[in-house]
């Protein structure tokens, strides 16, 4: 397995903060990788520590084998970096920017000729032919993030950090940018970092959950949901609830929580079990049924949605 | 070495352009047309009577010490937006995970700062010119004093520079610089208040106009330009170590 970017044991502190504790990430070559958690919960840190803006107190960053500390020259022109904040000069053409961008981030040695070339695939590929010669302040906020996103692409790097590009954008614009972070996938590897979770289980091969500075899961989508998979969830929607039947159902050894949801019909009991293979479902509609007006009975697959909330809490 | 000149070049030609994009730049330089337009008139005026006076004593020196003052207010707005802007629009990651080094950012900006001011003090050129008209000609105390005028702005942008580098907001960091200069230029006052010699002397020698003023009288000496060369490099280092503490 050819790792792009490999993270271990990396820790951030800043005073009286903990920003991330040994934070242990792997992201394979030619993948695209998710990376979600709640806000705060250091995923920006992180791909700052990878695009090597800001140092880790402690721990090793590879990119593509290079130590990110030591070879930071020759690792800076692998990445190309789109931040939260898109880095756009309002007041030059989109051409004009992106011309720019290539001088400062493309080594020397590169030809003009060769430059071009590749603006012009990009612009083709972000669809900013229309806007080249307009100023970027004069244009919509989901044309800005395809500039922004050019802007990451355009110095050809091997790797591409899209840290939340989709935030604040219109349906159609942010099914734009899904479609060409799938586009992207044939040439780049992508750690993308996103609140949008529908989106990275349609899009991510591979997804880290990180809260709190600390890794929570980190695999392929599959894995994780197999792993959550060990845990059913299910869920009744009762009449009433009664202090019996909650007693009843917690002082099952196999019942790992239960939160209880208010609805208009009745009382919804969401019930998490360790299946260990077995199926509960006979036994809990059983039990229900004995001690309330059992309206409807289900198992609940675990999204990843479900999965990131039931990580995070 | 190429390859590092031709990050400044590229930096340096897009703050140009961004700079003379804004009116902001005509405006100063509208102002600063008639205010030094205004002191020469002056100045050439009254020194018909001042007839002890040669034209160097009577006009040149006064018109370009005014010049070197009327700068310290007018460097804090060239230099205001060099990395607070870039800051507030967060572009300045851009240039940080680029190619180009803190020093080579740093001095693009510098540069391009300095080609501002030279813009506008190359419009009072005039002056000399003027001056030759009526036979003047001590030509060496006019490049003197010219390049007095430079090397001070220069001090005053690096100062500029580096409050810029502190602060996000344009307003704040024009201020910030201000104090700093006006602090720098308030040594001399404080010179002659004490009455031992040497602590008097470290003060003068800590303010730029004391050194500036060699210029202008065509008496340059080595430690005016060594204390005006590490002066610009002590601020440059600081704004190095301004943006390295990004990594704090």
């Amino acid at each position: 397995m050819t790792l792009a970017i490999d993270l271990s044991q990396v820790t951030k502190e800043y005073p009286g903060i903990l920003a991330l504790d040994k934070v242990d990430l792997k992201v394979k070559k030619g993948s695209i990788h998710g990376f979600i958690g709640p806000n705060g919960a250091g995923k920006s840190t992180t791909m700052n520590i990878i695009s090597g803006l800001i140092p880790p107190t402690s721990g090793e960053v590879k990119v593509q084998g290079l130590d990110c500390l030591r070879e930071y020259q020759k690792v800076r022109g692998l990445i190309g970096l789109l931040p939260e904040n898109p880095p756009l000069y309002q007041n030059m053409q989109v051409e004009e920017y992106l011309t720019f961008c290539q001088k400062i981030n493309m080594p020397y040695e590169s030809t003009k000729t060769e430059r071009n070339s590749l603006k012009q695939e990009i612009i083709e590929r972000c669809g900013l032919h229309e806007v080249t010669k307009r100023l970027i302040g004069n244009l919509s906020k989901g044309f800005r993030q395809r500039v922004a996103m050019a802007q990451a692409l355009c110095s050809d790097p091997e790797i591409v950090i899209l840290d939340e590009p989709t935030v604040g954008l219109d349906p159609n614009a942010i099914h734009d940018v899904r479609e060409l972070i799938l586009e992207l996938k044939e040439k780049y590897t992508i750690l993308l970092s996103t609140h949008q979770l529908h989106e990275v289980g349609r899009i991510c091969d591979e997804v880290t959950i990180i809260n709190d500075g600390k890794i929570l899961r980190s695999g392929t989508i599959q894995e994780v949901q197999s792993e959550f998979s060990a845990f059913q969830t299910y869920e009744a929607l009762v009449a009433s609830m009664n202090d019996g039947l909650r007693k009843d159902l917690l002082s099952k050894s196999f019942i790992e929580g239960m939160d209880i949801l208010h609805e208009n019909e009745g009382e919804l009991l969401r019930i998490r079990v360790s299946s260990g293979g077995e199926d509960h479902r006979s036994q809990l509609t059983k039990l229900i049924s004995h001690q309330a007006e059992l309206l409807e009975f289900r198992s609940k697959k675990m999204e990843l949605e479900d999965i990131f909330r039931e990580v995070v809490k | 070495m190429k390859g590092y000149l031709y990050g400044v070049k590229t930096l340096t030609f897009k703050e140009l352009k961004d700079s003379f994009a804004s009116p902001l730049i005509y405006s100063i330089t509208g102002l600063f047309c008639v205010l030094m337009g205004w002191l020469f008139f002056n100045y050439l005026i009254s020194s018909k009577e001042l007839t002890d006076q040669t034209l160097t004593q009577s006009v040149l020196i006064p018109v370009f010490g005014n010049m070197n003052f009327i700068f310290l207010f007018l460097a804090p707005l060239l230099t205001m937006k060099s990395f607070s802007e870039e800051k507030k629009l967060h572009t300045l990651e851009l240039l940080l995970t680029s190619r180009l080094t803190h020093f080579q950012i740093i001095i693009s900006k510098l540069i391009a700062t300095f080609l501002m001011a030279l813009f506008m003090v190359a419009i009072t050129f005039i002056f000399p010119i003027i001056l030759a008209m009526s036979g003047y000609d001590h030509w060496p105390v006019v490049f003197s004093a010219y390049g007095g005028v430079l090397f001070s702005i220069l001090c005053y942008l690096t100062v500029g520079i580096f409050a810029s580098a502190m602060c996000e907001n344009l307003i704040v960091s024009a201020i910030l610089s201000f104090c700093i200069l006006l602090g720098l230029m308030l040594f001399s006052i404080t010179g002659n208040a004490t009455n031992n010699v040497i602590v008097a002397q470290m003060f003068q020698y800590l303010a730029i106009p004391y050194h500036f003023e060699s210029f202008v009288r065509g008496g340059i000496k080595s430690y005016n330009l060594v204390y005006m060369s590490s002066f610009i490099c002590f601020f440059i280092y600081l704004t190095h170590i301004k943006l390295e503490s990004r990594k704090w």
